[in-house]
């Protein structure tokens, strides 16, 4: 029973979240890639929100993300194997979306 | 004339030091000094955006340095590359809507839609759609952003139609001091009222009506400022119909393409006409080239409005991002393969499809991962049976295969100063290729070959430009000296000093300091 146990709290499940309406992203991948943008984001739990990082510009400019993508490879797999599924590596890859809806035209303020 | 000093930075500014900037197609990359990315802020309210692209400005003027706008990174040329600063205006997609009273007349209240510069293709379809109107035209995508659009002089597909540019009634730009300018076109195709103009007048905007000066702006690769609106003439919401199917390129396809001879296939005029070919299908005989099962044939059709929307294939639906990258990777490991290798691309990528209903059912978002990369080639209808084999000589005779397909289209001549679409009927060669490297050499040598051939062409300016074979003499014999001088005197009306809006590509060309 405890082998049993302690199989199922290694194995290779992980889950990555995204919660705009909060404005947080929280994720438990280890890497990170936006090549929209092109800027490393070290996000994850607990990891506070740094200006210039990705979701930061999405969260704090009042837009959610959009176009996220999450893939993994073969050399990822193999170290998920190797580890007995504690690590597991996920390429995100996200940004942000436009800001979007209609409003009349008026002319700035001088 | 000095610049104004920034101050503060407004909300809907996030300026990133340092930052890796490349383009969707990955065959640009580099580092940018700064880049601001712009939004209309918490409250998503446009004038927010328009203040934070003046700051921005601003703050690189006050400084003596120089940027470049940066929309959905779709170009394949430098048009958008300054690694100094950059704008990236891709958040700012909002509808701004028109009283009737805004406009010289206030029945286009109805056709005129305005939309912020950073709006993509696909959210400007759902703007009009949601108007009940269409776009006049399309072109294969609607992944770019109408400002990068538009400034690269993305022509369209329509068989009867011209393209992007001819579309914009008027454009809302910041110059290079952050000053304000409304662009338009005199006469009947006037947009705003007079007592729009007094309101803009009085909140400092500068109004310019001039037919001349419009055309150069309109296809402005981001020199003449940055484009915060969009005027654009929208038709009637119409249906259509599309179908893509596989067919010999013979003597019926042949007239169908280049002679409008569409009964040749069984049609009747579509609106749009593509036919996608697999070069090395195609062969040589009595001076006719020919291919059996070498095209890919896409044509749209209109509908009754309210047609019901049906949609069929394509029968693989393999994730063409990474398709692509692992048949890339293949064709640089063995460009032998690269003919044979052609004809399992092309159809899993661009493969038949049957859909009706309202015009977005046509143009779904394609947006995907997969580096590729692009050139096109535009001629006189009279030229083009010529030009199409001139560069399948090429292709067949190159040192190496390019992995790619070539597209042919046309469209109407634009007005617009550096439209590739030059000719009354313009025809387009555009070549989509995987990103093998050396692509780009060979793609550059097929322009020396072609040029030596005397055939008149042009380059669309957003794509591949030969990897430094464009220069400004050639851009002159393209375009005419005299236009592209006429075009370098317009830009001082919103750039007195010119200094502060540029690219790697307008550099290259002359067209900037």
């Amino acid at each position: 029973m405890k082998r049993a146990l302690l199989m199922l709290l290694l194995t290779g499940c992980y889950h990555v979240r995204f919660d705009e309406v909060g404005g947080t992203t929280t994720t438990r991948a280890t890497r990170v890639v936006t090549p929209f943008t092109d800027i490393q984001a070290p996000v994850g739990k607990g990891v506070p929100c740094e200006a210039g990082t990705f979701e930061c510009q999405c969260t704090q400019q009042g837009h959610g993300l959009v176009n996220v993508r999450v893939s993994g490879n073969y050399g990822y797999s193999l170290l998920s194997v190797f580890t007995l599924g504690i690590v597991n590596l996920v390429d995100l890859e996200y940004a942000c979306a436009p800001q979007t809806g209609e409003q009349p035209f008026v002319p700035p303020t001088p | 004339m000095a610049n104004p000093v920034a101050g503060p930075m407004p909300a809907g500014v996030v300026k990133q030091t340092n930052a890796a900037w490349r383009n969707y197609g990955g065959n640009l990359q580099t580092p940018v000094g700064a880049l601001y990315v712009l939004t209309n802020g918490l409250t998503n309210d446009a004038n927010v955006g328009l203040k934070a692209i003046v700051w921005a400005i601003r703050e690189v003027g006050a400084t003596g340095g120089s940027l470049s706008s940066s929309g959905a990174r779709w170009s394949f040329s430098a048009a958008a590359v300054n690694t100094g600063a950059m704008i990236d205006i891709r958040a700012m997609a909002k509808k701004l809507g028109f009283n009737p009273s805004h406009l010289a007349n206030p029945a286009d209240a109805v056709s005129l839609v305005q939309v912020q510069g950073g709006t993509s293709i696909e959210q400007l379809i759902a703007y009009a759609e949601g108007a009940g109107r269409s776009l006049k035209a399309m072109g294969g995508n609607c992944g770019q952003t109408i400002a990068g659009a538009i400034s690269t002089g993305t022509k369209g597909g329509f068989v009867d139609q011209q393209g992007f540019p001819d579309m914009v009634r008027a454009l809302y730009l910041v110059g290079e001091d952050g000053s304000l300018f409304w662009l338009e076109r005199g006469g009947a195709r006037r947009v705003i009222s007079d007592s729009m103009e007094a309101m803009l007048t009085a909140a400092h905007v500068k109004v310019v009506r001039d037919d001349a000066l419009f055309n150069h702006a309109v296809v402005s690769l981001g020199a003449f400022g940055v484009i915060y609106a969009v005027v654009l003439e929208t038709a009637p919401a119409y249906a259509v119909k599309l179908s893509r199917t596989r067919m010999d390129f013979d003597d019926a396809l042949d007239a169908a393409t280049f002679d409008n001879d569409f009964a040749r296939i069984g049609a009747g005029r579509p609106l749009d006409f593509a036919a996608v070919i697999n070069p090395y299908r195609m062969k040589e005989t009595d001076g006719k080239w020919r291919g059996s099962g070498a095209a890919w044939v896409t044509q749209l059709f209109p509908m009754p409005q309210g047609t019901a929307t049906t949609l069929g294939g394509p029968g693989v639906s393999l994730n063409d991002a990474d398709l692509s990258n692992i048949l890339a990777t293949f064709a640089s490991a063995s460009p032998a393969d690269i003919p044979g290798l052609m004809d399992l691309l092309i159809p899993v990528l661009y493969g038949g499809r049957e859909a009706q209903g309202p015009f977005p059912v046509a143009y779904p978002l394609a947006l995907t991962h997969a580096p590729t990369l692009g050139m096109e080639i535009a001629v006189s209808s009279t030229d083009a049976r010529a030009m199409l084999g001139e560069i399948l000589k090429y292709v067949h005779a190159a040192p190496k295969p390019i992995a790619g397909a070539l597209s042919i289209r046309q469209t109407l001549k634009s007005e617009a100063t550096l439209s590739a679409a030059r000719w009354p009927r313009t025809f387009t060669f555009e070549w989509g290729c995987l990103a093998v490297p050396g692509t780009e050499e060979l793609l550059a040598g097929l322009l020396d070959a072609l040029e030596a051939t005397g055939i008149p062409f042009a380059l669309h300016l957003g794509q591949l430009v030969g990897n430094g074979w464009l220069t400004r003499a050639r851009l002159d014999a393209m375009y005419g000296a005299e236009a592209v001088e006429a075009w370098v005197q317009g830009r001082k009306t919103t750039c007195p000093t010119g200094k502060v809006f540029g690219s790697q590509l307008t550099r290259a060309l002359g067209l900037t300091p």
